[in-house]
């Protein structure tokens, strides 16, 4: 079993890459840590600044890859150690146990029996799932799984299942795999915002983090899309932009994409609550380039604030969050009572904390670029889903000068 | 206003190295404790000295209203120390005010210990060629060495020199800080679509006494949030001058009114048990002020007008001790330490016009202001 | 095709329906079908795959085409799924009409396979030879990459000399950790490994015209005065960018005083700057309505790194800006020059420029200071912004509608056209590529005249095919980017040539070999099929008959979409197929069936793009959808004639609804203004309906995204209701 590029990460840098390299006619194979593709994205509830859904883009790769021979996927698996230079590299995988295989029709009998609740991560606990589950109705493989450390091997969904989908005893498998190129597109985590002592998060219900209000906006997200504060609709919600990024002590790197983010999520407010309240407190709002436009398009909305001046303090206050912040532009400090706040928090390459033997990252985790072992979207810097893309895209360009058609 | 590139390098070496770093987020004024609604401080110091705005931060009462708790500068995302920057500022301020302005430079600069000890040294040396002292036989008595009525005569000397200058700087900041160009900026500020209006200070003595009750309790610097020891070495240093200082007063109630000849007190005799109590503290206050700057680079180790002040009360309360301890051991080394002990004392007195000293008197006008204008914060 | 095999799963809640009436509807058309428990199983493989030798299509009615499509997959042999899980027993109640909607599902797919035909790839003989277009760092990087992926690259460059503007820096940005120093420019190091590689350079040349399609484009070069003559198999577009026209920002004083500079000019006088205090102005003529509306990303950088110009010889740079805009790990670089004691920053808004002797002097409003500062200095440097090569240009037709065409909604800025004699004008500017393409001699532009990608996910997305804009000609960006943008388009690039060289098309159908087929004997020259083609597929002979060029095209069927004559069709997309399956749908007859009057019938063209997975999100959410609606997947909403309209309403459909794309600016379309088509298209329905003396309610048009499965129940049902409302469809019958 080999391929001539390996991909390791599916999220939508991980997925372009490896769909655009097979294209071109290489052998790829992607390897995923989770269940499930999709990655970061998947838990997007529309992108910037064409407000369209993920999905449409992840459907289409999706599709692509399904009739492409020339890639291939595994999920569960991760990267143990790398050897061997450009060319020639010898890669270590370890498949863990989905317990569930390909006779799985998705069904959905099992996750109806299961008696395990537990923490759903791709709602970052904000609901509940089975042991048992399949994250969402767009999942890739659309194949059911089970939570390795959860389920508690009851057996109940083996005996509803009419397919023979479902071996409990199923093992961690090792893989070997030679290649001539390796993307890494790892992609980022959510920077932990407990870390950040002033700004209340884990201590006050109402300030949730950026991809946190994602979900909450999301069809498929633990409130059926309603932006809900307390159980009830929002009149004022405020977001704090550079919740750990631009920041010495947290991340000191902009994070490129919060400003947008926010921005974006000013929209979702916007649409459900056309009366609601809206603060954004920015240090430099970056809509470089064209998104210039759509910065433009939601500053001039009625009800929205952009107060230049970092949120410092946050409290509460029967169940409101009071912010406080100094606006540079009249030096004034600004006390605001909201029923919600946002914190953007930034992006932090994932192999920060996880590294991988034989990858080389900077001072931040970012991956340092090598003959052969080649970053791609956030796994290099901080990028926004289209500028990820377009890495994702050169990246494959460089992989397959290593590789054989 | 004119950008002054001079004046901010100025500030930069005058401790404030990492004023650069800013970038104008404005968390540090939100976390000050110290910091009001209105126009609050460290951010706009901060541009100000980045862009050397010399006339504004020179006449901003703001920059004493900072009691360096440091939360800023344990918050600041950039590292940009406003904590130390705003230290740097007020060391300007000093040397800008403090009469006369050649030797507010010398002693401000580094190489100013020269003259620092030069003068004291000189002075006495010039006394012991003139009057040439013995040390003493026997029993190690101080005044047999120097008589106290000599220490006291430059004790007033010191004093009135230390007065003249203090109220000449004082009163050069006082016009300044209540001057048009810190007036058009602080006060009128609209609430509520009126524009308030900037109060008298014909209640001056009232607002000095409640800022002596201030600086007595420290209520300030008790809002502290990071740096909470600087509430209590701060606290301990103040009040082991006032025990230090009731104790010369019993001294003198010795000296003249109970007509002691000399003041080889006893161990037990209440009046030195204050006098060594007060030394205490101090020494304690002090040590724990230097080992605590220390703690935390992120926040700053201080500048040299910091050191040098730190430096030198700590250097009092040592010498203090060693005479103490030489004296009740016999050894005639005692005189010696006496001798540097009142070297010391004299560059404490001396130039507390324009060491960190001058911090009590510049913070309390700032003090008696923000009580003036109604700027003061509400705790 | 004519051995069709139907195989019915009974797995996932399937055989709740009655598949004897399955096997029934089967025998309809002769054919047996075979039932299976599992058919995705092993077991349920080997159970079709041991028929397989005497089968060319295979009818596998089961779950959504969208799940275990790689399984369902028999050496490239049709298949044609039919959709009873997802799109019948997971979304309705079970009952009589339930049953007959799987019927109608399994006719359909009957007739859909027995109609498609093997398709034939359109294989000629390419290039594999990639044309780039530019010799800037963006050109000189894709033509070093595509060299070094072992392919042939060739650079045209209209200057004498290879370099672009790169060759006008003084020093480029730091391009790694720490971010701290600044760096000679990279270009001469791409000449020179250009010169290493032997790529070949046609410097002081332009592109006279490129005729043909990906693979086989014939470029004329012009160099000289003589013509040269190249086939290429793709094109990467990297023309750069020309600096905001500074003369229109006399209120900063350009043009005036002669210290007053552009960022532009600012480099080639770097080098003997001498001591100087500078300031700087950011956003000159950028972020405002009045100019340039957007923001050019790169001038924060740009400014930082010539304040460092200015400090390395002693002066002091003053920078006042809107926003710094030092993005992701730029914000390294950011922190190095705040350091630098001799760089002042603020916010601020430049009031005035002024001249005092010798010196500028420089007064900013609304700052972080508090109040008004005045800065004097030696020079002023505007951050002026970047504009497209392609700004300006006559690009694609669309762009330029006249007063007789209705401008598309998906265009940004069209530019209306008062006559022919403006076109020549705006012609005279001259051309980049030339394409002797019908629908235009450029690139289709988005906004601002940057020829970029409307979408986030596939950022080299481009009209025509083979053809790949990058750097500073597609979005405003710096060196280091643009040299990643160039390697993005090289991939796309050698991608396409490779794809081309089997008759294969790219996304989103990547590898579909099928083409559309003309029947010209019977075409009219109404020109519909070439003026919609989102691809400009189509070019015309002089009378106006399409001439396709099948490597250009992305197979969305737009054109047979297009055709009123309905002479356009794949191999196995075709008219007959999907007019066949339209009339397969059981329509129960009035006349001899009494449950008629309650058995409406209802047809629903979904694209398969969106529409049809936000079905099935619906369908495995619980969403319960009215089972007289009959959903029929096609390509693109543009790809609906309006023939299929006229056939469902006189079999007697009672209403029809097609379900598509967001359109407009921010269109979702895949195929840029399918659904924008399928909406214009509704005026020529709506003479379809009163010819046929119907009401105009039977028809109707929805944008649906595929994250609206909460919607689909309101709009589906709620249009059964309504067509309830207006009664049976009198054709019933006839």
């Amino acid at each position: 079993m080999g391929g001539e590029i390996l991909v390791i990460g599916g999220g939508i840098a991980g997925l372009t890459s490896a769909v655009e390299a097979s294209e071109t006619g290489y052998s790829v194979v992607l390897v995923e840590k989770t269940p499930f593709l999709g990655g970061r994205v998947a838990q997007l509830n529309k992108y910037f600044p064409k407000l369209c859904p993920p999905f449409c883009g992840l459907e289409i790769l999706y599709r692509r890859m399904r009739t492409n021979p020339k890639l291939k996927f595994f999920t569960n698996t991760e990267v143990m150690s790398i050897s061997g230079s450009a060319g020639d590299f010898s890669v270590n995988l370890r498949i863990k146990p989905r317990f569930v295989n390909e006779n799985c029709t998705a069904c959905g009998k099992c996750k109806e029996v299961c008696p395990v609740e537990v923490e759903n991560e791709y709602d970052f606990g904000l609901s509940k799932r089975k042991a048992i589950y399949l994250p969402h109705t767009m999942a890739m493989p659309f194949i059911y799984a089970i939570d390795e450390f959860k389920c508690n091997k009851c057996g109940e969904c083996v005996k509803v299942c009419k397919y023979n989908a479902i071996n409990l005893n199923e093992t961690e498998k090792t893989l070997n795999l030679k290649v001539s190129a390796i993307i890494v597109a790892t992609g980022w985590k959510p920077y932990e915002a407990r870390k950040i002592a002033n700004l209340g998060y884990g201590k006050f219900k109402n300030v949730v983090t950026n991809m946190e209000f994602e979900r909450l906006a999301s069809l498929n997200g633990p409130t059926n899309g309603k932006i809900l504060a307390n159980g009830n609709p929002i009149n004022s919600i405020a977001f704090a932009q550079c919740a750990g990024s631009r920041d010495e002590n947290h991340l000191p790197y902009c994070s490129a994409v919060c400003c947008l983010a926010s921005l974006k999520q000013a929209t979702y407010v916007r649409e459900q609550y056309p009366n609601a309240k809206i603060y954004i407190f920015y240090i430099d709002i970056r809509a470089f380039g064209r998104y210039e436009d759509f910065f433009a398009k939601v500053a001039k909305e009625k009800g929205i604030e952009l107060i230049k001046g970092k949120v410092a303090k946050v409290e509460e206050k029967d169940g409101k969050v009071l912010v406080t912040a100094e606006d540079t532009a009249t030096g004034q400090k600004i006390h605001k009572e909201v029923d919600m706040l946002v914190l953007a928090t930034g992006m932090q390459p994932s192999l920060a904390e996880n590294p991988i033997a034989g990858i080389e990252v900077d001072e931040y985790g970012f991956v340092r670029e090598k003959p052969g072992i080649i970053p791609a979207g956030v796994a290099m810097k901080p990028l926004d889903v289209m500028f990820s893309n377009e890495t994702a895209t050169s990246a494959a360009l460089k992989a397959i000068q290593f590789a054989k058609r | 206003m004119i950008a002054d590139a001079k004046f901010a390098k100025e500030i930069i070496q005058a401790g404030g190295k990492s004023l650069k770093k800013c970038y104008q987020c404005a968390t540090c004024g939100v976390v000050c404790p110290q910091s009001p609604d209105e126009n609050p401080f460290p951010r706009k110091e901060m541009i100000w000295a980045q862009w050397g705005a010399k006339e504004r931060l020179l006449s901003d009462a703001d920059v004493w209203l900072c009691h360096q708790c440091n939360d800023c500068s344990d918050y600041c995302p950039r590292g940009a120390k406003p904590g130390e920057v705003l230290a740097a500022i007020r060391a300007k301020v000093v040397e800008h005010y403090t009469f006369p302005s050649f030797l507010s430079k010398i002693l401000r600069r580094p190489a100013g210990i020269l003259v620092y000890f030069a003068i004291p040294i000189i002075f006495t040396a010039l006394y012991l060629a003139i009057f040439t002292p013995e040390i003493p036989e026997g029993e190690i008595v101080l005044g047999k060495f120097i008589p106290h009525v000599h220490v006291e005569l430059a004790g007033f000397a010191v004093g009135a020199w230390v007065l003249l200058v203090a109220a000449i700087s004082a009163y050069r900041f006082w016009v300044a800080i209540n001057s048009q160009v810190s007036k058009v900026y602080e006060y009128e500020v609209k609430e509520g679509g009126e524009i308030k209006v900037v109060k008298s200070s014909a209640r001056f003595l009232e607002y000095l006494f409640w800022s002596i009750i201030d600086i007595l309790k420290h209520s300030k610097f008790q809002q502290c949030n990071k740096a909470k020891y600087r509430f209590y070495a701060h606290f301990m240093i103040f009040w082991g001058f006032i025990v230090l200082g009731i104790a010369t007063l019993g001294d003198i109630v010795y000296l003249y009114v109970l007509g002691y000849h000399e003041l080889a007190l006893p161990i037990t005799d209440p009046v030195k048990i204050l006098g060594n109590l007060g030394a205490l503290i101090l020494l304690v206050g002090s040590a724990w002020a230097i080992v605590a700057r220390f703690s935390d680079q992120r926040i700053g180790y201080g500048t040299y007008f910091d050191w040098l002040f730190l430096a030198t009360i700590f250097a009092v309360g040592v010498s203090g001790v060693i005479i103490e301890v030489l004296r009740y051991s016999g050894s005639v080394l005692a005189y010696y330490a006496y001798l540097a002990h009142l070297i010391i004392v004299f560059t404490l007195l001396a130039y507390a016009p324009y060491t960190k000293f001058a911090h009590l008197l510049y913070r309390a006008l700032a003090y008696v202001w923000a009580k003036s204008v109604g700027r003061e914060l509400k705790s | 095709m004519e051995k069709v095999g139907v195989y019915i799963c009974t797995g996932c809640d399937i055989g709740k329906l009655d598949v004897e009436k399955l096997k029934a509807v089967s025998q309809e058309f002769g054919i047996e079908a075979k039932v299976h428990p599992f058919l995705c199983s092993a077991q349920g493989i080997e159970f079709i795959s041991k028929d397989l030798a005497n089968l060319d299509a295979i009818v596998i009615a089961a779950c959504s085409p969208r799940v275990k499509a790689s399984l369902f997959n028999f050496n490239g042999k049709y298949v044609e799924r039919v959709n009873l899980r997802e799109g019948v027993v997971w979304s309705h109640e079970m009952n009589e009409h339930t049953q007959e909607l799987a019927e109608d599902y399994l006719r359909i797919g009957i007739v859909k396979a027995q109609k498609a035909e093997k398709p034939e790839p359109y294989k000629q003989e390419t290039s594999k030879d990639i044309l780039v277009v530019g010799g800037g760092v963006s050109g000189l990087t894709a033509a070093i990459e595509i060299a070094k992926s072992g392919y042939k690259a060739i650079i045209v460059e209209k200057e004498a000399e290879l370099g672009g503007f790169a060759r006008k820096l003084y020093k480029s940005l730091p391009t790694s950790s720490p971010y701290t120093r600044l760096e000679e420019p990279i270009v001469a190091k791409l000449i020179d490994e250009v010169k290493k590689l032997g790529i070949q350079v046609f410097t002081s040349t332009i592109i006279e015209s490129i005729q043909g399609q990906p693979g086989m484009l014939e470029v004329k070069l012009k160099q000289n005065g003589n013509t040269l003559n190249l086939k290429v198999g793709a094109i990467i577009v990297a023309t750069g960018w020309k600096p905001y026209d500074a003369t229109k920002l006399s209120e900063f004083g350009y043009g005036k005083m002669k210290n007053v500079v552009t960022n532009v000019e600012f480099e080639s006088i770097a080098k003997n700057l001498g001591k100087k205090d500078v300031v700087f102005i950011q956003c000159a003529g950028q972020r405002d309505e009045k100019h340039l509306p957007y923001c050019s990303s790169v001038c924060c950088l740009v400014s930082l790194k010539q304040a460092k110009y200015v400090t390395s010889n002693g002066g002091n740079a003053f920078i006042i800006y809107k926003d710094m805009r030092t993005p992701g790990l730029w914000e390294d670089f950011y922190k190095a020059m705040q350091d630098d004691p001799g760089v002042f920053l603020t916010k601020g808004e430049v009031k005035a420029v002024k001249e005092n002797g010798g010196k500028v002097v420089v007064e900013v409003a609304n700052n972080l200071l508090g109040e008004d500062l005045t800065i004097e200095a030696d020079l002023v440097v505007l951050a002026i912004g970047m504009e497209s090569t392609m700004k300006g240009l006559y690009t694609i037709k669309e762009e330029f509608p006249d007063e007789k065409t209705v401008p598309y909604k998906h265009v940004y800025e069209p530019r209306l056209i008062k006559s022919a004699e403006e076109v020549e004008q705006i012609k005279q500017i001259g051309h980049i590529l030339n394409l002797a393409y019908r629908q235009g001699p450029e690139l289709p532009t988005l906004r601002y005249g940057f020829p970029d990608s409307n979408y986030i996910c596939f950022p080299y997305e481009s009209r025509r095919l083979g053809i790949y804009a990058c750097g500073a000609v597609r979005a405003p960006m710096e060196i280091s980017a643009a040299m990643e943008d160039a390697r993005g388009a090289a991939l796309k690039a050698i991608q396409a040539v490779e794809l081309v060289a089997e008759g294969k098309t790219t996304f989103p159908r990547t590898g579909d070999v099928d083409f559309p087929n003309f029947f010209l004997q019977r075409c009219t020259q109404c020109k519909r099929c070439t003026e919609e083609c989102p691809f400009g597929a189509l070019d015309e002979d002089e009378r106006g008959t399409p001439m396709p060029n099948p490597l250009r095209c992305r197979r969305c069927g737009i054109c047979f979409g297009s055709c009123p004559e309905r002479i356009i069709s794949f191999k196995q997309y075709s008219i007959d197929q999907m007019s066949s399956a339209i009339k397969a749908i059981y329509v129960p007859d009035p006349n001899w069936d009494e449950t008629a009057a309650e058995k409406f019938r209802v047809v629903a063209f979904v694209c398969e793009n969106d529409a049809l997975p936000a079905l099935d999100m619906a369908s495995m959410n619980g969403v319960k959808l009215n089972p007289l609606v009959r959903f029929i997947p096609v390509r693109c909403l543009g790809s609906v004639n309006t023939v299929f309209i006229a056939d469902a309403l006189s079999k007697g459909i009672d209403g029809i609804l097609l379900m598509g794309c967001k359109f407009g600016q921010d269109y979702q379309c895949h195929f840029i203004r399918g659904s924008e088509l399928a909406n214009r298209r509704m005026e020529n329905v709506q003479e379809t309906l009163q010819r046929l003396m119907l009401e105009k309610e039977r028809v109707r048009v929805v944008e649906v995204s595929i994250t609206d499965w909460d919607k689909i129940a309101g709009i589906v049902n709620g249009f059964v209701e309504e067509i309830k409302k207006l009664g049976a469809n009198p054709y019933k019958g006839f």
